[in-house]
């Protein structure tokens, strides 16, 4: 195998022009955070209404952890940072 | 206990005794000095790295309550892990110890009522809840708070009995503050 840039061949999947999937941030659940705090912090970081703040904490709360965010690497990467300073536990992956 | 965080323009006050002031000040101060690398951070050759806070500190955390205050952004990837670390930790430690500081420098003044502008709200909420992270990892919390009872054997000493008591307390007034400051957001 080549490792200089080879020509790439064309072909039925061609990967490189296919749009990068999406990042996501997930928000786990934890034993410590408030309710109370989780959602307040959906609201005031995100911008969230009551009732979607409400929706994902007890998302995270019941399902052990809730998808809060999507976009590109590193608006994920700012949202999770966002997230720790909080104290919420927070991580990003590619969307599956 | 009665004590709670109460609205005062846009934002709050808290009455505290003096033996709440010196808990709060005993456990804040603990919680600064944990907060810190172990290893004194090498100088900045970078003006600007240093000003935004990235470092060489990469590293997670072996400490379980220190993991849960810098937690992994990517738990399945330990190379992209090490990476944001190294982006992100430096200053996530610096805004994290300087909310404590300025907790603890609302603990020193006079008066028995704390008064608190709303950035001073901002930084006790999120310096309450990295306190809470660290005590409840300490005594092992595992279950939801809202479920939450003791057993007489997990209370059985008086030190941890005492922990828990005020683990309990910081969770009353943080949430009290929670609801002052929602209030805000409507």
């Amino acid at each position: 195998m080549s490792i200089a840039p080879a020509e790439l061949e064309k072909s039925e999947t061609d990967f490189s022009i296919m749009p990068e999937l999406p990042w996501i941030t997930l928000v786990w659940n934890d034993p410590v955070n408030l309710m109370s705090y989780v959602a307040y912090v959906f609201r005031a970081y995100f911008g969230h209404s009551e009732q979607e703040a409400e929706r994902l904490m007890l998302q995270v709360h019941n399902e052990g952890r809730a998808m809060v965010s999507s976009g590109s690497r590193e608006e994920m990467e700012r949202d999770v940072e966002a997230m720790h300073g909080y104290g919420l536990w927070a991580t990003l992956q590619q969307d599956m | 206990m009665a004590n709670k965080f109460r609205s005062h323009g846009d934002g709050a006050t808290l009455v505290i005794d003096q033996d709440e002031r010196e808990v709060l000040i005993h456990l804040f101060s603990e919680l600064g000095f944990f907060l810190q690398p172990d290893q004194p951070e090498p100088e900045h050759t970078d003006p600007l790295a240093a000003m935004v806070g990235i470092g060489t500190d990469s590293d997670a955390p072996e400490d379980p309550a220190l993991a849960r205050l810098l937690p992994s952004a990517y738990p399945q990837d330990p190379k992209a892990d090490e990476e944001f670390r190294r982006l992100t930790q430096e200053g996530l430690r610096q805004r994290k110890t300087q909310a404590v500081v300025v907790v603890l420098e609302c603990l020193h003044s006079e008066s028995n009522r704390l008064v608190l502008d709303a950035s001073q709200c901002q930084l006790w909420l999120t310096a309450l809840n990295d306190l809470r992270l660290v005590l409840g990892t300490r005594l092992g919390v595992t279950v939801d708070p809202a479920s939450q009872e003791w057993t007489e054997e997990e209370a059985a000493t008086d030190q941890r009995a005492n922990l828990l008591a005020i683990y309990d307390w910081l969770g009353y007034l943080q949430d009290t503050l929670v609801r002052v400051l929602t209030k805000r957001l409507a």
